[in-house]
Parts: C-alpha cells; sequence; structure tokens
C-alpha cells in the first residue's frame, strides 16, 4: 500500500489531457504536470520506505537513496531550460494556438 | 592512455561552443566546420586501434571514480564507426550551411557545436541518466536551429518539434527512473549483468526503448518526422536525418543488445514494427509535392531496414542494420544537401516550380541519381550492399517470418523506386525551366542561374564515400561485423565498463 | 586474355568513349566495332578450353564478411553468350557509325559499352550476388538508353526501370535464399547442390522467383509490355537490347539455372506455358501492329516465347534447340532491325501503311530483308529452320503424361503459323505492296549502312549449311547445362513430326500471304479493349493514391495530435506489460512502510489543483492552480527526505510562474477556444495513460532492497569526497558529467532564445486573430480612471515594493552566498544559490516601473559562457590528477578547498545568465536582434 504511484497517475492523467489541447501555454503546464510525475517516479525508484535526509549523519536507519534525488534536480532544472524556452516560442506572434501555422504560400501537404 | 581522453570528444566543442557565446558567428564558421571533423578525425582513429587491438572495448570512469558509481565514457568499434559517420556527414552539412550564409544567423555555429558535443557524448556514454542528458544537449540547439532556419512554417513546427521531444525526453526519463527501480543501477555494464528474463525489468527498459522508438520516428510514431524535418532548412535538415534519428537507432542497437542480450520475446512485435516501418515510410513519399518532405518520408523507411537487422538479431543481421544505419546516414546526406543546393539556386523545392534540371544542372542531376538509386539499391554505391546484405541476412530467417520479410522488402523498395521516379520526373524531367509559365516560376530566379559549384560540393563529397564503399566494400563490412560482435557477445563490454 | 582483363577491357570502354566521342563523333562507332571484334578474337584461346570440355576460372576476394567471391567463370554457355554480346555489339556500334546523324552521341556510346559490360559480366559471373549486380546494371543502361530517347521515352523508362525492378527483386530474393539453402555464393556450386533434389516448397518457390527474374527481362506475359515500350529508344539501341543484351540476359538466366530446376514439375510448366501463350499472343500482336519497329518488337517476344517454351521442357534436346535458336534469333533479329532501320533511314517512314513497294529502289534491303523474315519464319535452307525445327520437336518431349507433348506441339504448330504470317507481312507491305508513289529521294542505303545488317543476316545461310560449326559450342553449353550431350544438329533428319508441321506451316502461309489483301483491314483494328501500358499507368496512380493516403494521415502540424501515437503507445505497453506481470505472479514483495500520513494529503491536494489546472478557462487561474501543484510536490519531495530537490523545486517553481506571468501579458487572457478544443478521446487517454503509469510505478518501485550505489554513497560517499551533503557531492563530483551537461543547457536555453527571436520579425502568427488579443496590461481596466492612472504612471504604486527591495535584495544575496558555501555539507550548493540570487533578480525586474531588462545583454552572454568555461576547466583540471572532472581537494586551515566548489561557480553563473535573459526576453517586447549578416530565409517575405 502506498500513494505514491497514485500521485503519479494523477499528474500523468493531467499532463497527458493537456498535452492534447491547442493551446501552447496549456501544453506547456501538461509538460510541466509530466515532469513532476517523472520526478516522483525517479524518486519512488530509490523506494520510499527510507526517508532520512542523505546528510552523512552517523548512526541514521533508513537513510534515502541520494542517487535519484540527484537525478531528479538535474532533470528539475533540465525542464527549467526547456519550459522558458517553450514559453518564449509560445509568444511568437502573439498567439499561442499551435493550430495556426504561418502562412508561406507553399502547400502543406 | 588513450581512454582517459575520451572525455575530450564532448569536451572540445562545447568549449568551442561556449567561446562562440562571446565571439561573433562569422569568426566561430571555422570552429563548426572544423569540430565535427575532429570528431571524424578522433573516430577513425578509434576505429583503427580497436581493430589493431582485436576489437576491444576502451572505457574511462569519468572523474576517476569507483566503477559502477562513475559515469563511464566507453568506446568499441560500434561507438567509434558512428562517430566517424556522424562526423563525416555533418561536417559536410555545416560546411553546407557556412557557404549558404546560413551560419551567419546569431549564435548558429555554437548551437551546432554544442548539438556536437551532445552526439558525441551520446555515443560514448555507458550510463543510461546520462544518455538522457546529453540527449537533452542534443535536443536543446535543435529546437533554435530548427526555428531558426527555413521558412515560417519553421514557427508552428518548431512548437511541434519541441513538444515531441519534451513528451519522448519525459517518457526516457521515467524509463530510467524504472529501470533504477528494477535494477538498482542505471549503468549499462552493470546492467548488462543484470537478469535479463525478470519480465519487471524488460518491461522497466522497454518503456526506455519505446521513448528511443519515437525519437527514431518508428511507425505508427512516425507521423511528427515528415512534418518536422522539411520545415526547417535543407542543410539543418540533413544535420538532423544525419544525427537524432541515428542516435536512437544506435542507442536501441546498444540497450537492446547489451542491456535485455537481445530479448527474444521481443522479436515478433518488433518484426512488425520494422515492417510496417519500411512500407509506411517508403510509399509515404508518394502523396508528397517537395523534394525535402519526399525525402523525409524515406528516412523513415530506412529506420525500417536499419531495425530490421536488429530484429533478425544475428551477426549478419546486426553487421547489416548497422552497414545500412551507415549508407543510409551519408546518402539522405548527400540527397538533402544536393536538395538544399537545389533551394539555394531556385528558392523553391516544389515540384511544380522546379522542371527539367536533368539539361539545366547536369552534376546535381547526376548526384541525386546516384545517390536515390543508392536509396533503392542500385549499384554503384553504398546502397546496394546495404539491401544485399539486410536480404542475406534476412534469408536465415524461416517460416512465415521469412515469407513476411522478404515480401516487406520488396514491396518496399518498390515503393522507394516509385518515390524515387516522383521525384525524378518532378525535378530533372520534363520542360527546361524557361518553358515553365513565368507563374510557376519562383520570382526572382532569373533563367541564366546555376548552382554554383561550391553548394553542390558538400553532398558530392557524401556521395563520393558512398560510391567508394560500393567499390571497396569488404573493409566497410568487416567493420561492422566487429561492431555487430561486440553487440552480440557484450561480455567484453561490460567487464571493461566495471572494471575497476 | 583472361576473364578479368576482358572485363577490365569493357569497363574500359566507357572511359574512353567520353574523348573519343568528342574527337570523333558518331564515328566513335567504328572503333568500338573494331575494340569489340578485337576482344571477341582475344577470348579465342578461352574458348579452345572451354570447347575441349573445360571451364576457365578466377577469383578476388570481395567481401569476405558475406563471404562474397569475385567468382568469374567461363564454360559453354557463358562462351556463346559472351561471344552474342561482343559481335553482335560490333555489328550494331558499326551500323550505328553510320545511321546516327552526326553529332557527339556522347549518352549512347556511354551506356552501350556499360550494357556491354553488364552482359558479359552476367554470363561470366560465377558468384550469386555478382550475378545480381551485373542483373542490375542491364536494368540501369537500358532504363538510361531508352530514357535518352526524350519526352516520349521518359514515361516508356520509367515502366521499363520498374518491370525490371521487380525481376531484379525476385532474383535477388531468390539468390540470397539460395545462399543461405546451399551455404556457398558460388553460383555452380549453388546450381549443383543436392539441396534441389527434393523437391520440396523451397526448390518450387526459388525456382518460380528466378522464372519472374528471367521472365521480366525476357518480356514473357504478364511482363512483356515495356518490351514494345522500349520502341522509344533510337534503332541501333533496339538492335543490341532485343538481339544480344537485355532480353537475352533474361533467356541466358533460365538457361543457367535450368541446370536445378528443369526437373522441378512447377519450373516446366511455368515456362512451357507462359512461353508458348506468349509467342502465340505476341505473333497476334506482331500481327496486328502497322509500325514495322512495334512489329518486330512483338516478333522478339513472340520468338523468345518459343525459346522460354524449349527451355522449359528441358531436355538436352530441348535445351540444344533452345541454344541455337538463341544463336539464330541473334542474328536476324539484329540485322531485320538494323533494316527497319535502313527503310526507315531511306523511306522516311516505318509505318506499313505509308511504305511504298519499295523493292524496285531498294533490291539489297529487300533481299536482305526476305532472307531474315524466311530465318524468322524458320524456312530452309537458313538457321531459323534448324532450331525452329528442333523447337517444335522438342515439345514432343514435355514432361508429363504424353498429351502434354502433344499438346504443347500442336500449340507451337499454331504459333508457328501466326508468326509465318507476320514475317511475311512486314516483307510484302514493306517491298511488295503499298500503293503510293515512291519519292524521288528513295534509294538504296549506302553499303556502310547495309552491310552489318546483310553480315548478321546471310550469317544465318552458310551457318545453316556448315551448322557443325555450331556443334561444338553448342554441345559444351548443353553438357553445362544438363550434364548429358547435345542432339546432334542438321540440316535434314529425315521425315519427322516437326519437318512435316514445317511443311503445313509454309503451305498455310503461303495460302495466308495469297489472302492477305482480304485479312489484312480486319486484322490491324484493336484486339484488345485495354493495353497493358495503359494497365501499368493505371495500377501505378492506385499506388500513388494509397501511398498519399499514408502521408495525409499525419498531415498536420500542430503537436497536439503528434503526441496521441507516443502516448498511446505508451498506454499500451506499460498497461498490458503490468497486467501481465502481475498476473504471472512471481513479484517481490514491497518493502515494508512505503509510506507516510502525509502522501495522502498530499495526493488529495495534488488531485484538487491538478482539476484545477486542467478545467480553468482563465489562463491566471490556470497557472496559480499549476504552482499549486508545484508547492504541492515540493513539500511530497521534501516528506521524502530530499531537501535539497525540494529547495530546487520551490525556487524552480516561483521562477516559472513569474515567468508564466511574463507571458501571459503576451497572450489572451482566457483559453476561450483553445480550452477543450478536443474533449472525449484526449480524456479516455488521458485517463488510461495515468493509471498504467501509476500501475507501472507501483509494479516496478519500491520492491527492493538498497542498491548498491546508495549503499555506496550512503557508506562511503563523504569519505571520499570530504563533503556531507551527499545529493550535493554526487552532483558536482560523482555524476558532475550530468551537471555539466544540465548547466549547458541552462545556459543555451538562453541563447536559444535570442537565437530564435533574432530570426523573427515583430509579425503575428495570424492577423486574423489579432483583434481577440487583450493583453493583460489594463486595457480592459480603464473604465476605472484611477487604475488608468496607476497603470500611465506605475512608479508611485512601486514604492512600497522598492522599500521592500532595499530590505531583502541584501539579504538575500548573503543568503545566496551561505547557501552556496555550506552546499558541500548541508542542503544547498550551486543551484540553490543561484535561483535564489534569481528571485533576488526577479524582484530587482518586478519592482521597475518600466521593461528594462536587469545587466546587459553583454552581460548575460558573459555570464552563460564564463559558466559553461568553469564548468569546462574545472573538469580539465582533473587531468592534472588522472582524469577528466576528477576532483582537486585540500583543506587550508580546515576549510575546505576543491574544484567542485570552482564547479558548483559554473552552475551558478549559467543558472543566473539564462534568468537574466529569460526577463530580458520574456519581460521586455522582444527586440529585433543583430545578426552579424542578412539571414539566409529563403521565403522571407
Amino acid at each position: 500500500m502506498t500513494f505514491l504511484p497514485l500521485t503519479v497517475a494523477v499528474l500523468v492523467a493531467g499532463g497527458a489531457y493537456l498535452l492534447c489541447q491547442a493551446g501552447m501555454v496549456r501544453i506547456v503546464f501538461g509538460i510541466t504536470l509530466l515532469s513532476h510525475a517523472a520526478n516522483l517516479v525517479l524518486l519512488a525508484s530509490g523506494v520510499s520506505a527510507w526517508r532520512t535526509e542523505p546528510l552523512n549523519t552517523p548512526g541514521a536507519t533508513g537513510v534515502a537513496d541520494p542517487l535519484p534525488m540527484a537525478f531528479v534536480l538535474t532533470a528539475i532544472v533540465i525542464t527549467l531550460a526547456v519550459t522558458v524556452l517553450m514559453l518564449a516560442l509560445s509568444l511568437i506572434g502573439g498567439d499561442d494556438n499551435t493550430y495556426l501555422v504561418p502562412e508561406t504560400g507553399q502547400e502543406h501537404r | 592512455m588513450t581512454d582517459s581522453l575520451l572525455p575530450l570528444f564532448v569536451v572540445v566543442p562545447l568549449a568551442m561552443a561556449a567561446l562562440g557565446v562571446v565571439l561573433p558567428a562569422r569568426a566561430m564558421i571555422p570552429l563548426m566546420v572544423g569540430a565535427p571533423l575532429l570528431t571524424a578525425a578522433g573516430g577513425l582513429g578509434l576505429l583503427v586501434a580497436h581493430a589493431e587491438a582485436g576489437n576491444e572495448v576502451i572505457a574511462t570512469q569519468v572523474g576517476a571514480f569507483v566503477p559502477g558509481i562513475a559515469i563511464p565514457l566507453v568506446s568499441d568499434t560500434l561507438a567509434a564507426l558512428m562517430l566517424t559517420v556522424t562526423g563525416l556527414t555533418s561536417a559536410a552539412c555545416v560546411a553546407f550551411s557556412a557557404i549558404s550564409g546560413e551560419a551567419r544567423l546569431r549564435f548558429f555555429p555554437t548551437l551546432v557545436l554544442m548539438l556536437t558535443a551532445g552526439v558525441n557524448g551520446a555515443l560514448l556514454t555507458g550510463d543510461l541518466f546520462n544518455l538522457f542528458v546529453f540527449i537533452e544537449v542534443m535536443l536543446l540547439p535543435s529546437y533554435a536551429l530548427i526555428a531558426m532556419t527555413g521558412t515560417w512554417r519553421r514557427l508552428g513546427i518548431g512548437r511541434l518539434f519541441v513538444v515531441v521531444n519534451l513528451l519522448t525526453s519525459t517518457i526516457l526519463l521515467i524509463g530510467v527512473g524504472l529501470v533504477y527501480g528494477v535494477a538498482g543501477s542505471v549503468n549499462i555494464g552493470v546492467l548488462a549483468d543484470a537478469d535479463a528474463d525478470d519480465p519487471r525489468f524488460v518491461l522497466a527498459v522497454s518503456v526506455v526503448l519505446l521513448a528511443l522508438a519515437i525519437k527514431a520516428g518508428v511507425v505508427p510514431m512516425h507521423g511528427w518526422l515528415p512534418r518536422a524535418y522539411p520545415a526547417t532548412s535543407g542543410s539543418v535538415m540533413a544535420l538532423f536525418s544525419a544525427l537524432h534519428t541515428k542516435v536512437a537507432l544506435y542507442a536501441i542497437f546498444r540497450i537492446h543488445q547489451v542491456v535485455l542480450d537481445g530479448a527474444e520475446p521481443y522479436l515478433t512485435v518488433l518484426l512488425t514494427l520494422v515492417v510496417l516501418t519500411m512500407v509506411v515510410g517508403s510509399y509515404g513519399s508518394l502523396g508528397e509535392k517537395m523534394i525535402r518532405r519526399l525525402l523525409s518520408w524515406q528516412m523513415v523507411a530506412g529506420v525500417g531496414y536499419i531495425l530490421l537487422g536488429l530484429a533478425i538479431g544475428t551477426q549478419l543481421g546486426l553487421a547489416a542494420g548497422l552497414f545500412y544505419l551507415s549508407h543510409h546516414i551519408l546518402v539522405m546526406g548527400a540527397l538533402l544537401l544536393a536538395s538544399a543546393a537545389i533551394e539555394h539556386t531556385y528558392r523553391s523545392n516544389q515540384f511544380t516550380r522546379l522542371s527539367g534540371l536533368m539539361r539545366r544542372e547536369p552534376l546535381l542531376a547526376t548526384i541525386v541519381a546516384l545517390a536515390m538509386l543508392s536509396l533503392v539499391g542500385f549499384p554503384p554505391s553504398s546502397g546496394f550492399f546495404g539491401k544485399v546484405g539486410i536480404l542475406r541476412a534476412a534469408a536465415d530467417l524461416d517460416g512465415v517470418e521469412l515469407v513476411v520479410v522478404m515480401t516487406a522488402v520488396v514491396v518496399a523498395s518498390l515503393g522507394t523506386l516509385l518515390a524515387g521516379l516522383r521525384l525524378w520526373r518532378g525535378v530533372f524531367w520534363g520542360p527546361p525551366l524557361e518553358d515553365l509559365p513565368s507563374g510557376d516560376r519562383e520570382p526572382h530566379v532569373s533563367l541564366d542561374t546555376r548552382a554554383p559549384l561550391r553548394t553542390v560540393l558538400p553532398s558530392a563529397v557524401l556521395l563520393v564515400v558512398s560510391l567508394g564503399v560500393f567499390l571497396a566494400p569488404g573493409p566497410v563490412w568487416d567493420v561492422t561485423v566487429r561492431a555487430a560482435d561486440g553487440l552480440l557477445d557484450s561480455t567484453a563490454y561490460a567487464a571493461e565498463v566495471t572494471a575497476p | 586474355m583472361t576473364l578479368v582483363w576482358l572485363l577490365a577491357c569493357l569497363a574500359a570502354a566507357p572511359v574512353l568513349v567520353v574523348p573519343l566521342s568528342s574527337a570523333l563523333g558518331r564515328r566513335t562507332g567504328w572503333v568500338l566495332a573494331a575494340y569489340f571484334v578485337a576482344l571477341a578474337a582475344a577470348m579465342i584461346p578461352n574458348a579452345r578450353t572451354v570447347l575441349d570440355g573445360g571451364a576457365v576460372e578466377q577469383t578476388y576476394s570481395w567481401v569476405p564478411a558475406l563471404d562474397l567471391v569475385y567468382a568469374l567463370r567461363l564454360d559453354g554457355l557463358g562462351l556463346i553468350f559472351v561471344m552474342i554480346a561482343l559481335l553482335i555489339g560490333a555489328a550494331v556500334f558499326a551500323y550505328s557509325a553510320e545511321y546516327l546523324a552526326p553529332d557527339r552521341h556522347l549518352g549512347f556510346f556511354l551506356w552501350m559499352t556499360v550494357f556491354a559490360l553488364g552482359m558479359v559480366g552476367l554470363v561470366m559471373a560465377d558468384d550469386l550476388i555478382l550475378v545480381f549486380l551485373c542483373w542490375e546494371i542491364t536494368s540501369l543502361a537500358s532504363f538510361l538508353l531508352i530514357a535518352r530517347a526524350g519526352s516520349g521515352g521518359e514515361a516508356a523508362a520509367g515502366r521499363t526501370l520498374l518491370i525490371t525492378f521487380i525481376g531484379g527483386l525476385s532474383l535477388l530474393v531468390a539468390v540470397v535464399v539460395m545462399i543461405a539453402a546451399t551455404g556457398t555464393t558460388r553460383l555452380s556450386e549453388a546450381l549443383a547442390s543436392p539441396v534441389w533434389h527434393d523437391h520440396g516448397a523451397l526448390t518450387t518457390t526459388v525456382a518460380v522467383l528466378v522464372a519472374i527474374a528471367g521472365f521480366t527481362k525476357a518480356a514473357q506475359f504478364p511482363f512483356h509490355p515495356w518490351l514494345p515500350d522500349a520502341m522509344a529508344a533510337s534503332t541501333p539501341v533496339s538492335a543490341y537490347l532485343h538481339a544480344a543484351a537485355v532480353v537475352k540476359a533474361g533467356i541466358y538466366l533460365m538457361l543457367r539455372f535450368s541446370e536445378a530446376f528443369s526437373s522441378v514439375p512447377a519450373w516446366n510448366a511455368l515456362l512451357i506455358v507462359v512461353g508458348l501463350f506468349t509467342s502465340a499472343m505476341a505473333a497476334l500482336f506482331a500481327l496486328n501492329q502497322t509500325d514495322l519497329k512495334r512489329l518486330m518488337a512483338y516478333s522478339t517476344v513472340s520468338q523468345l516465347g518459343l525459346i522460354t517454351a524449349a527451355i522449359g521442357v528441358g531436355t538436352p534436346k530441348a535445351l540444344t534447340a533452345a541454344m541455337i535458336h538463341t544463336i539464330a534469333h541473334a542474328l536476324f533479329k539484329s540485322g531485320l532491325f538494323m533494316m527497319v532501320g535502313v527503310i526507315d533511314h531511306q523511306a522516311g517512314t516505318r509505318d506499313l501503311r505509308r511504305l511504298p513497294a519499295l523493292r524496285h529502289v531498294m533490291p539489297w534491303s529487300f533481299a536482305t530483308v526476305a532472307a531474315g523474315t524466311a530465318a524468322m519464319a524458320g524456312i530452309p535452307p537458313l538457321l531459323g529452320f534448324i532450331s525452329k525445327e528442333a523447337i517444335l520437336g522438342s515439345m514432343l518431349e514435355a514432361p508429363g503424361p504424353a498429351w502434354t507433348g502433344q499438346a504443347a506441339f500442336a500449340f507451337a504448330g499454331a504459333g508457328a503459323v501466326l508468326t509465318f504470317a507476320y514475317c511475311a507481312k512486314i516483307l510484302f507491305h514493306a517491298f511488295v505492296d503499298g500503293e503510293r508513289e515512291i519519292e524521288a529521294g528513295a534509294c538504296e542505303a549506302s553499303p556502310a549502312l547495309l552491310a552489318p545488317a546483310m553480315l548478321t543476316i546471310w550469317a544465318g545461310l552458310p551457318l545453316a549449311l556448315a551448322v557443325g560449326v555450331l556443334a561444338g559450342p553448342v554441345d559444351q553449353a548443353v553438357r553445362a547445362m544438363s550434364g548429358k550431350e547435345s542432339y546432334e544438329l542438321a540440316l535434314w533428319h529425315g521425315v519427322k513430326p516437326e519437318l512435316i508441321v514445317t511443311g503445313l506451316v509454309i503451305l498455310v502461309g503461303a495460302w495466308l500471304v495469297t489472302q492477305r489483301a482480304r485479312l489484312r483491314p480486319r486484322l490491324e483494328g484493336d484486339l484488345l479493349p485495354f493495353s497493358g501500358v495503359g494497365l501499368i499507368d493505371r495500377g501505378l496512380h492506385r499506388v500513388e493514391r494509397i501511398g498519399a493516403a499514408g502521408t495525409h494521415v499525419v498531415g498536420h502540424d500542430h503537436p497536439s495530435r503528434h503526441v496521441v501515437p507516443p502516448m498511446t503507445v505508451l498506454t499500451l505497453l506499460l498497461g498490458v506489460g503490468t497486467i501481465a506481470i502481475f498476473a504471472g505472479g512471481d513479484v517481490p514483495g514491497t518493502v515494508p512502510d512505503l509510506w507516510r500520513p502525509i502522501d495522502a494529503g498530499l495526493l488529495v491536494l495534488i488531485t484538487l489543483a491538478v482539476l484545477g489546472v486542467v478545467v480553468s478557462d482563465s489562463r491566471l487561474a490556470a497557472t496559480v492552480f499549476l504552482g499549486g501543484v508545484g508547492i504541492a510536490v515540493t513539500v511530497q519531495l521534501f516528506a521524502l527526505g530530499a531537501p535539497d530537490v525540494g529547495l530546487t523545486q520551490l525556487m524552480v517553481e516561483v521562477l516559472t510562474v513569474i515567468f508564466i506571468m511574463l507571458v501571459l501579458r503576451g497572450l489572451p487572457k482566457r483559453f476561450g477556444h483553445l480550452k477543450h478544443s478536443r474533449r472525449r478521446g484526449p480524456m479516455v487517454l488521458a485517463v488510461a495513460l495515468g493509471l498504467a503509469a501509476g500501475g507501472a510505478t507501483w509494479l516496478l518501485t519500491g520492491r527492493r532492497d538498497p542498491s548498491a550505489p546508495a549503499e555506496y554513497f550512503i557508506t562511503e560517499g563523504a569519505e571520499e569526497t570530504g563533503g556531507d551533503n551527499l545529493v550535493n557531492v554526487i552532483l558536482v563530483e560523482f555524476r558532475a558529467l550530468d551537471t555539466l551537461g544540465e548547466l549547458t543547457v541552462l545556459g543555451f536555453a538562453a541563447i536559444a532564445i535570442i537565437a530564435i527571436l533574432a530570426t523573427v520579425p515583430k509579425r503575428s502568427v495570424s492577423e486574423e486573430e489579432q483583434h481577440d488579443l487583450r493583453p493583460l496590461d489594463g486595457t480592459d481596466a480603464l473604465d476605472d480612471p484611477q487604475a488608468a492612472a496607476a497603470l500611465r504612471d506605475a512608479a508611485p504604486n512601486l514604492e512600497p515594493m522598492r522599500l521592500l527591495l532595499r530590505l531583502m535584495v541584501p539579504g538575500l544575496v548573503v543568503l545566496s552566498a551561505m547557501i552556496f558555501w555550506r552546499g558541500h555539507n548541508a542542503p544547498g550548493g550551486g543551484f540553490i544559490a543561484a535561483l535564489i540570487a534569481a528571485v533576488a533578480v526577479s524582484l530587482i525586474y518586478l519592482a521597475r516601473p518600466d521593461d528594462r531588462a536587469v545587466g546587459t545583454p553583454r552581460l548575460h552572454l558573459a555570464l552563460i559562457a564564463g559558466g559553461v568555461g568553469t564548468a569546462l576547466a574545472t573538469g580539465l583540471l582533473g587531468y592534472a590528477a588522472s582524469a577528466f572532472l576528477e576532483p582537486l581537494s585540500t583543506y587550508v586551515v580546515g576549510i575546505y578547498v576543491g574544484t567542485s566548489l570552482l564547479f558548483d561557480v559554473g552552475v551558478y553563473l549559467a543558472v543566473l545568465g539564462l534568468v537574466m535573459v529569460a526577463f530580458d526576453r520574456l519581460g521586455a517586447e522582444p527586440v529585433e536582434e543583430r545578426t552579424d549578416d542578412e539571414p539566409a530565409l529563403r521565403s522571407q517575405p
């Protein structure tokens, strides 16, 4: 019995739904939710039973696995970078409707 | 000693990229072309080293920490081969962008350099999470490059490309997490010793493989590729086709063989997807009216042929797949760069606006013809041995699989031939450009324009290499067979990566 | 001369013609003719060995990895075809030197020589893949030669390539299967392999595939349409194509493989039936033609049908007949084609309805064509008679019950009548009949033009009289194919069924000739409502439509559609996988007490917040909810004992929200029509994927002991690095390479943004959408005068904020420094510190009455470059010890000093750089960037 998988399920569902929407901003939100989910999966992979902060405290028991934490930290920061980039993209043309494509005079299909 | 130098494949281009942030683009152009060439040279050196040392693997623990804890960078024949081919091809691509003037766009060179660093890292790393990181290092500059060059569609397309790749990266990340959850390590060398028959382990790893398959454009997850790539400029598309899908394919080969030991239960599924990819890809071209859109579908088809080698899974199969991989990188590069040269001169790659270029551009026509024939599998170029090798390997299958695969290859090759004829009819045959109704001609193309030789050279170089492979197929096949051996028996790899 | 030398000389020809043709123009033909004759002569020594029953072999290593050998082998069969290819080639070249218009004709000479090379290579190749290679070369050469004929030829060339390509593929499949089955790539060994003795599915399949390949090139039904189609090519090309090259390649293949398959029922049946049917059908079509050249084409198809049938019978007699007829056909058909060229050349047309009675002005041509047609019709005393008679006779030997032989015999006889008829048609309509006056210009052709044709045609007479000359080579060929000795050839075999039939044929034929005036109109109508070419084209259109359908399925640019397939596949993988494994049992149990009560609370909060994000229509509200999710997740991270991650997440959350706010200023207030653009499908997918992901997480995590790395870090991590904060030491030491990549991504995200915006002019994606863009800059609050006033002059209402800043910013800076310093031992480090500093920057930015950026662009770039540079430099310092990124550290008066600290500085700078650029670009209106030079945008208006 554990709750993390449920939390993951909720976040993934929300993210997936938003990803299917037209608005770039909503898509960005979707990606954000998905990466929350990914981070929780990573931490869960370190076994959520052991939760003592890995600060080299002598004699501590049930110390959490620091490796996934490092992974998550890296992932969070990468997500930040790409989110900023996506926000910049959604600014282009002052509209974030991904169904609208700049006209080029060329056939699209 | 050489092993501890492996990180330089990443460090050198990355340092150049950092330099490019503060220097003007024009000053960076030599470095932009130089870095991939250095990569190719280094890769060649490694190839020789591996060959002389009896196909041995060399690895280094970054930071000199304990093996299994530190991130290993590993080079074997396969990695070295990939470094060589991708390096050479991307050098040709960026050389074109330097010639066409694209490279003078702000930060273009520095972004390309970062891309190179990411690719080299992804090819050399022996750690799944590190692979994720390096793929991100590849993708970030790509997001910019795809949205910087090409027609205005690139803006909408930029969004498509970013979103699809971000989703994929997230899936990859989740996959890595699940692998760690099951096996308690993300070190490929350690995972090689994990129990490949544990279904939970297989499931976790297959999430990683799925993410890579999306990046590679495997049917039915291919749709974004032929939409996104052609929207950017010819040279950038050539660069992407040589790097992105191919790195994903490389990783699939590596993980499927080393981590899953070429897991049997997979093969039926894999075979189905592969067959679909070949057929759907080769026929998808028939709906397109632009050169590079037509070609983008052939990229998908190529992925099918390459993975077919993996699905067959024998030494010959893997070797054939890797041979096809190298051939496909070269020939797609040649075709896309030739198309880029046409666009650069005639301001369009639409069939309706081009015609009769055969007499007008004999050199370009020859290049495209030979490259297209190569894609179909005709002599005299690398494609001939690519197709022969794949089919020869497929002949070792039996029963239904044999029939299905043979039929699929025949059907797919026909599709590719039709695509080639379509391209030829659309661009090179037909009345001379002068006779087109002026409405169909690009306004600012005067009738005496010809493609300048310098714009044709990059694709010519790649084609010449492909022809060379046809004339001397022996050595190349030896290399791919050694690479295949390395994949079939991963003990050397695992040992070297985890050796104290 | 050795075989490989022969090939080398032939390979040299295409190179030589480049200078030659520019020097001599069409006269190059003479040189090539001489060259080919010389090559043929040079083969005589080899020919001797072959005639003495030997075979000449040469092998070189080719592709060891595929155990391909560059193997050449000349036996009786090969010898005959080599001679045909060379000598007929010579004749055709000599002819073309006169026939072609005075010009360079580089393409013609180039591809003709390549053609010869491919053909000779094919018949000498003893490696199955080499066979295929040469086969493809002949396909390509014919394609190129036909395509040269200009716009008319292009479509035809395309169809030809398609058909021959199908043949090529089926040959390739056959070949690789043979290699796999026999374990050798040598043609001679593979054919001799015992594998073929049991006529199982394998043997039958391979036999059929080879037959198909042969049919495509030998223009047998249903692959025949390309040959008449190929008449677009110039006459010398046709002459070579029909008599010696492509079509003969098909015949050669079937002859060669009959060694293995001559006793396979499927092979016999297929070849006999298709061959005889083709010969009759083509003969009928031939009668139907009015264009001399097309008539000739169909006659070729018909003649090849007979040969195919004979190969199908496969007895020594039949094979002998096939061989001798191949030779005879090569002679008279090449000659006849050249004669058609002569007629065309002299009379200015080759349309039988418009040709006058040329015999008066062209007696020599008349005589020659007469001899040629006579040979084709099988009239004594010509070589054609001997071969045709032999083929007829061999039909009686057809395998199976007696009646099959008799049926085949009768059918072939009937076909012979038709053959006689169209031969007569050629002769009479071209030279005897024809009401139209002969133009003044028309006269006998020049000897130089006539000579080659006469040579090949008249050669049939002496050869028939002294047929013994051919006995030797033919015998060797038959031995090579069947291992048995050949059927002895002679002009007179005594009265046999075939002789009687020949007599009958001549009688009936003669009667038909007398009736021709009556028959002709009936014959020249359309025989069928459709044409083969038409069928092919219609088929191709259908295929193109199917392909286009596949293209359009994914023909949209918006991401929302393209993310569906990947997510669906992921759902299937995770869902099915999880269920299957769980059903399969033997899943290790979970570690006890994986959860704490707080998890449940957070689950509820997160669920609510996510719902909020999904349903809210206001962008602002959605953003707030998103922030809510972020905070809840942060708490969860802390609850999981990950303070560093928690802090980072918190900072990132703050920044993300601020950035989103900045972007929202430029966007509509509500999602409006963008909300729930597609509802049900996504909802189902989302729920399914959510469940699958959750299930997989539950199944694959929390079920193992502490991992080896975890053990290592917890027990030895601190001593190894002298840092207590394990997460931080992993980031900056153990896995510094990850961090290097990550800070590069971070820094270059800023570069990417600048680069993209630099290429985009301030131009809306969609003009028409502009009107409903209502930026959140308060323009909608203008009805409230105070608010309007406040907006017009922002400075005053920012005062309190400024005040706050004076207190906070210094504090934040100090905090940032502290966090940075303590990072190695307690929660903190480069990222968190930099993010805190970033928050300070954001406060400064927000407190600005205007949109001015914090810091200059130059500073931003310097920060980024400096960050990446520092990290790299630190890494390289590691080489001082032994490896890249190896940390060097020491304690100076008890204070830890290490390169990893330096590395952290790199991280710090990069983060700061990105944040500042983000404010600059997202905050301030995107300003047009200077590029060093005009961007190479093609379709820029």
